[in-house]
């Protein structure tokens, strides 16, 4: 994380050396500077529980722990994308934006959605009416995702109560965030409240997927409309994915976040959500910056060193600042989020459109 | 928008059991602050055909329904030329085309032109294939009415002048040139926006840089009801190094209409087919700024194909409430001609209810309207 910082710092005075300074008062560059900055170790920590069907389920996660001594740590839990499910906890599970994470004080935690064997796939196959076909092709992370997460957040309560633990009443239950990056943000904006249609079934709420504790959602390029299980208005029917998203979500997505889907649809999700002055959207309007790089992939596009340096920082600032003023609630990043100081970064590298509401 | 608000009695009194506050300019346009022409013309009605050389050297014969308006003197007369969408082209030969939007327009007395684009045979689309390098394997699955229907449009409003040169008698000498629009519905909207400048990916060698260009120079205005989304149909958006997108040549004024209930979406996991409303707006947000308007109905009332068909009888069949899908027919049809009046005819009053967004009061906001 620091190294991290340091980058940004070193990289973006040479990036703009005839410009002058932009004018983000208390912010170095216009890059914000976490609340705290720290080391942290990983471990792989798997998670068991009994899923929808009373079949055990157990998934791996990476778990980061800042190296902070004393008083309990707020949470990110971190939802990465990709139809086809991972199995393994290792670091490299949306590395970026939990090393981001970790990095600021964060107890991080990276699951690894594994994707359902054949027989786990029935009962699921089953419940929803999927001929064979189409349950052969069922993304079954899909489904698992929120209740891995709701699982994870379980054992994060057992571990806080558990006395052998090493985060035995270290963790600050009132403060836990998740995160996700596509496919991943589908996952987690359904812990928010979202639902998702299944052929003809929809499934929300909190008896599914929804789980009142999380105080603040990240979406990294959400998926549209009509993808991912999600959602639009229709005919005499009203209701759509996001809905019932009522707490605070930042989206973030841009002009190169494709990926099969509309770039412009990822924008959705912010428009549908319900606002109370909690919803934020950072739109990157470059081409530059592909669906990878707003997950888990580095900016590295061939003589655009200077765009991904900015890129990077941006990316990073809104996303520390958003958890920083809705965890911490400290007022230098709520000052950063309001005063909109990430679209300044870019100085006329391209564009940045901040809004909320 | 300047809002000085005034007590105005209205329709939406007795919708919603109070008095509507609609803006003091609301008067000029009342009872209830709707666009319409204060008289209707009666129009003459015709079926005639035309046929030119495809791209693949057949001739095609394209239907085109024609409405006179009865207007007497030298005037010259506007023109609208309808493209109707997909599921309507197996009525070709029968029933009327988009029969309420074309009515609606020629009673307006804007001379209209509704285009059967006649489906191919099997031999005439296995020629087309050839003709733009579709292979023979998909060729079967081929869309060939995305390609014919912006080909027909091309072709007519190309040929607006010679029409007016050497068409049928109640036509011949009476075109305004200079006030021809273009309209369409779902796959007509296509066809449209193609006219307009839309670039497409139809064929293998179109790219995003090069893409298929259908664009007629003649129309001034164009209307897309139901308009596509990106990834569907040929058109296209941004994407990671593609700063290129289908909208960014439509310099002309446009009127782009969906709805809340305008979706086509089909599959397991989602739009498999069809489109989501939000998706369907994407077309206006990356269009250019400048005479362009977006007209989105937020009650889920009128289905996709009603924005299409204008059907009262077939929307209360739906279950729908009357008095919803009258109001519903009522405001689509109201921005329409708002829009030809005021990009085609320059009529003043029109011009100032399309600046104005007098949609929103006037629908007492169950329309968002967007200008740029």
């Amino acid at each position: 994380m620091k190294r991290l910082l340091a980058l940004f710092a070193t990289l973006l005075p040479a990036t703009f050396p005839q410009a002058q300074p932009a004018n983000c008062p208390g912010f170095e560059n216009c890059v914000y500077t976490p609340l705290q900055q720290t080391e942290f170790a990983g471990q792989m920590v798997p998670v068991t529980y009994d899923d929808y069907f009373g079949l055990s389920r157990r998934i791996e996660t990476w778990v980061r722990v800042p190296n902070v001594r004393t008083g309990r740590f707020p949470v990110v839990i971190w939802a990465h994308g990709g139809a086809e499910g991972r199995t393994a906890g290792i670091p490299g599970i949306l590395q970026a934006p939990s090393d981001l994470s970790a990095g600021a004080g964060y107890l991080t935690i990276s699951p690894a959605f594994r994707p359902r064997t054949p027989e786990e796939r029935e009962p699921l196959c089953e419940f929803f009416e999927a001929p064979p076909e189409m349950c052969a092709q069922f993304e079954t992370s899909s489904w698992d995702r929120p209740f891995d997460i709701r699982a994870i957040i379980a054992m994060l309560h057992r571990e806080n109560d558990r006395e052998a633990s090493p985060l035995y009443q270290r963790i600050d239950l009132e403060k836990i965030v998740v995160g996700g990056h596509s496919a991943g943000s589908s996952g987690t904006l359904s812990v928010a409240g979202a639902w998702r249609q299944f052929g003809s079934k929809r499934i929300g709420g909190s008896d599914t997927f929804e789980d009142p504790a999380p105080i603040a959602f990240i979406a990294l390029s959400p998926s549209a409309s009509g993808y991912s299980y999600m959602f639009d208005t229709s005919f005499r029917d009203e209701e759509h994915s996001w809905k019932y998203v009522a707490r605070p979500v930042l989206f973030v997505t841009g002009a190169g976040d494709g990926h099969e889907q509309q770039p412009h649809g990822r924008r959705i999700g912010y428009d549908y959500s319900p606002g109370y002055n909690n919803k934020f959207l950072a739109w990157f309007d470059d081409t530059t910056f592909s669906h990878g790089n707003y997950g888990e992939e580095p900016c590295e596009v061939p003589g655009e060193q200077r765009r991904c340096a900015a890129f990077t920082a941006a990316w990073s600032s809104v996303i520390l600042s958003y958890l920083d003023a809705f965890v911490h609630q400290r007022p230098a990043a709520i000052e950063y989020m309001n005063k909109g100081y990430a679209t300044r970064i870019p100085r006329g590298l391209f564009e940045i459109e901040w809004t909320s509401k | 928008m300047r809002h000085r608000f005034a007590l105005i009695i209205t329709a939406n009194t007795l919708l919603f059991g109070q008095p509507a506050q609609l803006p003091e300019v609301c008067e000029q346009f009342a009872p209830d602050c709707l666009y319409r022409r204060s008289t209707e013309v009666r129009f003459a009605e015709s079926s005639t055909s035309v046929t030119y050389k495809d791209i693949a050297g057949l001739d095609r014969a394209v239907v085109l329904q024609v409405r006179v308006p009865d207007v007497t003197g030298d005037a010259l007369l506007p023109v609208v030329v309808w493209s109707p969408g997909a599921d309507l082209e197996s009525s070709v030969a029968g029933t009327p085309l988009l029969r309420n939007w074309s009515d609606t327009t020629a009673a307006a007395g804007y001379l209209t032109v509704t285009v059967g684009h006649v489906t191919r045979d099997e031999a005439q689309k296995a020629a087309l294939c050839r003709a733009i390098e579709i292979p023979d394997e998909l060729c079967g699955t081929y869309d060939a009415g995305a390609w014919d229907r912006a080909q027909d449009l091309q072709f007519i409003l190309q040929n607006v002048a010679a029409f007016n040169e050497s068409g049928p008698p109640g036509i011949r000498g009476r075109i305004d040139l200079e006030k021809v629009a273009v309209a369409g519905f779902a796959a007509g909207a296509d066809a449209a926006m193609s006219s307009a400048g839309a670039g497409r990916l139809l064929t293998p060698g179109a790219t995003r840089v090069a893409p298929n260009l259908f664009r007629a120079e003649g129309p001034a205005a164009f209307v897309f009801l139901s308009p596509p989304a990106p990834g569907a149909d040929g058109f296209f958006e941004y994407d990671y190094l593609q700063p290129q997108h289908s909208w960014s040549k439509l310099d002309r004024p446009a009127l782009t209409l969906t709805g809340a209930g305008d979706n086509t979406c089909q599959g397991f996991a989602g739009c498999m087919t069809g489109a989501t409303p939000a998706l369907r707006t994407i077309a206006f947000q990356l269009q250019p700024a400048n005479g362009k308007y977006q007209f989105f109905l937020k009650p889920v009332t009128a289905d996709h194909s009603f924005l299409g068909s204008l059907d009262v009888d077939d929307c209360v069949g739906k279950e729908v409430e009357q008095i919803a899908c009258e109001s519903n027919a009522r405001y689509l049809k109201s921005a329409v001609l708002a829009f030809l009046d005021s990009s085609l005819g320059k009529v003043s009053r029109a011009q100032l209810w399309m600046n104005e967004g007098l949609i929103v009061p006037a629908s007492a906001d169950q329309v968002a309207w967007r200008k740029k």
